[in-house]
């Protein structure tokens, strides 16, 4: 079940509110049983074959959880976390990474056979979310939930369930157990989803269209500016797709009372690669970082051990991604430039002025995204090549350009605005204007109310002449 | 302020409330359509549960697949999409439909590739055609092939320069197609050259649907019928000029294209039929049944909307048209939806007009039909889109079975 679909906005949301508050807020268990319930309506919504390996990973890290929190000896605690480890690592490896590795082997003449392996929705996620939770528990920096209902309520909540933001227990172990929402924080997890909705329905998709025709074409057929709108649409597609879906995520977690943290920080006004990476997919590389970076010594062991940890940390977040050799790309590209920018060029960067920073960085990430769409690293080349004129056609221009931006020319525009961090613009407008007595109190408050219902209506009117339209961080 | 600001959240709470629980009302209670006119498709079924699919997920999908189909609002929302596309986006394409100035076309694909496999589908097609020609001669019968050029291929310079216009496949296919046909002494008339002595005269095609005008397919008629005459050497009754009439429909015409933009885009387009001034009496069977004696599917009423299904009755599997003048010839036509206003008109020349749509027939082959019928005349008319294509409309591919 995707939320921007109708059996989820028209069926399993209505019916999921009216139960739950239909019960006064103190019944917080009964609440959570609900949700509960429901999230696992939600997940088995995708088939009920792979429920069992959602329901297994919450019983491991659960019962691994039991063992790992103080009141056992070193020895158990350790081998506690060495089986949540392993165990949830396993679960991600057979079924996401199996059939990769047999397919690679086999191809370089070792004799195997390559399993088909259906990779469970959001098995990335949530693998990670219950790791998470054992590691935070082993550490002390959380307490063992004894609860098991809590626990399988932590990693299945329905709202990061399948495509993020990957939520630390800590963040919500309180509210899990102790929550209420007031009509200020339902208010804002509705506007929150439904912006998230809207640049789903209305930007992510629209931009989906020119990304798929354009890397649908033979890539020496290319012009160069149609390689750079192809690749510029990608660039809105995954951002305002992924960034869509943690704020229909949050949003839809504040209506129920929980603040998950943000996980997208407009990466796109960025000025260098590592500040676009503290912006983009925030819950990911802070896993990474708190997870493999500094437990690997972090930058705190010399230089070698630094730009080691920082190729691991870089491997594993393109591996991450997807079992393909270009995801595995796209990491090594930032890899490269995180490493230049720490140890060659930063410095220099800094001085630069501040759009020649942005330039940088988007020119690097569009780049990046090149090798994520692509289906292999052959054609990731080939389609830069085109974006450089080194591709066979060596056109500038062609008819297909011309008409990407007739067709498509306002939505471009409005996704490069709505890049911008829109909410601190319009409230400083607002504070400026305030000031100098040109915008009442009537304004500020209802603008932004109408703001969304207007958004509501346009994606539901797009989700109503639409068809399925999946999440692209599904595959993960 | 803080009372004003919880106004506002319980305002836009109940609106988001309302959305919510109006829509799924709306889903539940409204009566459920199996067909969406606008799109021409059957909407999903309501899915069955199993094990397997629930299983699988296929349940799920179904169920998605079959709300989205069915969910509140649908037509109005299309219209209102379709709307903004084409009056405040000012869109060139709208649901894959080309607005020009003049005319609505079909918003084509780039067909480089297909192009490049013109000899090969030439070669292809030009086998099958052949058999059916050969398999038409033994008996002493004659064959022709009719090229029709479809509405893009009319308007092909109304096209912005941006978009694709297929001039490059339409000129060599039909370039590829006359050589090979010749070469295989296969008769083939290419309506293309006969439009374009016209000026390439608007009234033969349609601005607001694929197929031509009956101003179009009259000339057509008029072109195989010359044909026949000639390689017949005999007289048959011909709807010359001064022997019909033109009338134009009142009703609004609903074309294929003005159909998918919802028929935001008025057009004074009109349909027209042609009566002969001296008609004939015939009886109609179609799929084994006898129907009434009318070659067009006529309104009830002077407003409501007329589709190019008015020939014919649209795509029916089999249609005999018998006239009981057996001193006339027989004739099968068998093609694609071209062929529809066409027989409008033939049936007027034979004894007896048969007319199949393959893609219908489960049972017998082309071949089949003409071997138990021996028909003097078989005449397949394809548009120049479909004109290398052996699938079923072009019968070529199920000559025998």
């Amino acid at each position: 079940m995707v939320f921007s679909s109708v059996v989820f906005l028209m069926f399993f949301l209505p019916t999921l509110l009216v139960i739950y508050f239909i019960f006064p807020q103190k019944y917080v268990g009964l609440h959570n049983l609900i949700l509960l319930g429901f999230s696992i309506l939600f997940y088995a919504w995708g088939g009920l074959r792979y429920l069992w390996l959602l329901l297994l990973s919450v019983a491991i890290n659960y019962t691994c959880g039991l063992f790992v929190g103080e009141g056992h000896s070193r020895l158990i605690r350790k081998i506690a976390l060495i089986v949540a480890v392993v165990a949830n690592l396993s679960l991600l490896g057979w079924f996401k990474y199996a059939g990769f590795f047999a397919q690679t082997l086999q191809s370089v003449g070792v004799p195997l056979s390559v399993p088909q392996i259906v990779l469970p929705i959001g098995i990335s996620f949530f693998t990670f979310q219950g790791m998470s939770y054992v590691i935070d528990v082993s550490r002390s920096d959380a307490k063992v939930q004894k609860n098991p209902l809590s626990v399988a309520l932590y990693v299945i909540l329905f709202p990061q369930l399948v495509a993020g933001p990957i939520v630390r227990y800590t963040t919500v172990e309180k509210e899990i157990c102790n929550r209420r929402t007031s009509f200020s924080d339902f208010s804002e997890g509705v506007s929150r989803f439904l912006v998230g909705l809207g640049k789903k329905m209305l930007l992510a998709n629209t931009m989906a269209e020119v990304a798929d025709a354009v890397f649908a074409l033979p890539t020496d057929t290319l012009s160069v500016s149609l390689a750079w709108i192809g690749a510029i649409a990608y660039t809105f597609q995954i951002y305002f797709d992924f960034s869509a879906y943690s704020d229909m995520a949050i949003g839809l977690g504040r209506i129920f009372g929980f603040h998950f943290l943000e996980n997208f920080n407009y990466p796109y006004i960025a000025k260098t690669v590592t500040e676009f990476w503290r912006r983009w997919h925030i819950s990911l590389s802070s896993w990474f970082r708190d997870y493999v970076y500094i437990p690997l010594g972090g930058s705190k062991e010399g230089k070698r051990k630094h730009i080691r940890n920082i190729i691991v940390v870089w491997l594993l977040t393109g591996f991450w991604h997807g079992a393909a050799w270009t995801f595995v790309a796209w990491g090594i590209w930032f890899c490269l430039l995180l490493l230049g920018e720490k140890f060659l060029w930063g410095r220099f960067l800094q001085k630069l002025p501040a759009w020649v920073g942005h330039g940088y960085t988007l020119f690097a990430v569009v780049i990046s995204w090149v090798f994520f769409r692509s289906a292999s690293i052959g054609n990731a080349f080939s389609y830069l090549g085109a974006m450089f004129g080194i591709g066979s056609s060596h056109m500038l221009w062609c008819e297909d350009s011309v008409y990407e931006l007739l067709q498509y020319g306002v939505f471009f525009l409005l996704c490069a605005v709505g890049s911008l961090p829109l909410v601190s613009i319009w409230r400083s407008f607002c504070t400026k204007w305030e000031q100098k007595g040109g915008v009442s109190l009537l304004f500020r408050i209802w603008v932004p109310k109408f703001f969304v219902l207007g958004v509501m209506v346009l994606s539901y009117m797009k989700l109503a002449t639409g068809s399925f339209n999946p999440f692209i961080y599904f595959q993960f | 302020m803080k009372k004003m600001e919880r106004w506002a959240n319980l305002f836009l709470i109940a609106c988001f409330s309302l959305f919510l629980l109006g829509g799924m009302a709306v889903c539940v209670l409204r009566e459920k359509e199996t067909y969406s006119f606008y799109e021409n498709r059957t909407l999903a079924p309501m899915p069955q549960a199993s094990a397997e699919t629930l299983l699988s997920g296929q349940w799920g999908s179904d169920m998605e697949a079959y709300l989205a189909d069915h969910t509140a609002a649908r037509n109005t929302m299309l219209k209102a999409d379709t709307w903004i596309d084409l009056h405040i986006l000012h869109r060139p394409v709208v649901n894959d439909v080309v607005v020009t100035e003049d005319c609505l076309l079909p918003f084509l694909t780039d067909w480089t590739e297909k192009t490049k496999q013109i000899p090969a589908d030439t070669a292809a097609l030009t086998e099958n055609v052949k058999e059916v020609s050969d398999l038409t001669k033994s008996y002493g019968g004659l064959y022709y092939y009719v090229a029709v050029p479809c509405q893009y291929v009319f308007h092909e310079k109304q096209y912005p320069w941006y978009l694709e216009n297929r001039e490059d496949y339409s000129e060599k296919s039909v370039a590829a197609l006359t050589e090979s046909l010749q070469e295989a002494e296969v008769s083939f008339l290419d309506m293309g050259e006969v439009f374009a002595q016209t000026g390439w005269d608007p009234a033969l095609s349609s601005g607001v649907d694929n197929h031509y005008s009956m101003q179009g397919a009259y000339l057509t008629y008029l072109t195989i019928m010359e044909q026949i005459h000639q390689d017949m050497g005999k007289d048959l009754p011909i709807l010359s000029e001064g022997n019909y009439r033109l009338e134009t429909l009142p009703n609004p015409y609903l074309g294929s294209r003005s159909r998918k933009l919802l028929e935001l885009v008025p057009s004074e387009e009109k349909l027209q039929v042609l009566y002969p001034n001296e008609p004939v009496a015939f009886t109609r069977t179609d799929n084994g049944k006898q129907t009434a004696s009318t070659v067009y599917a006529l309104p009830q009423t002077p407003t409501e909307n007329v589709l190019y299904s008015l020939y014919m009755g649209g795509d029916i599997a089999s249609t005999l048209i018998d006239t009981q003048r057996e001193e006339l010839p027989s004739i099968l036509v068998y093609g694609d939806s071209f062929t529809n206003a066409v027989e409008c008109l033939l049936y007027y020349g034979f004894d007896r007009m048969y007319s199949f749509d393959l893609r219908y027939e489960q049972e017998k082959s082309l071949g089949d039909y003409i071997l138990e019928y021996q028909p003097d005349v078989v005449v397949c008319i394809r548009d120049y889109e479909s004109l290398l294509s052996t699938d079923a409309n072009g019968g070529g591919a199920y000559v025998s079975r």
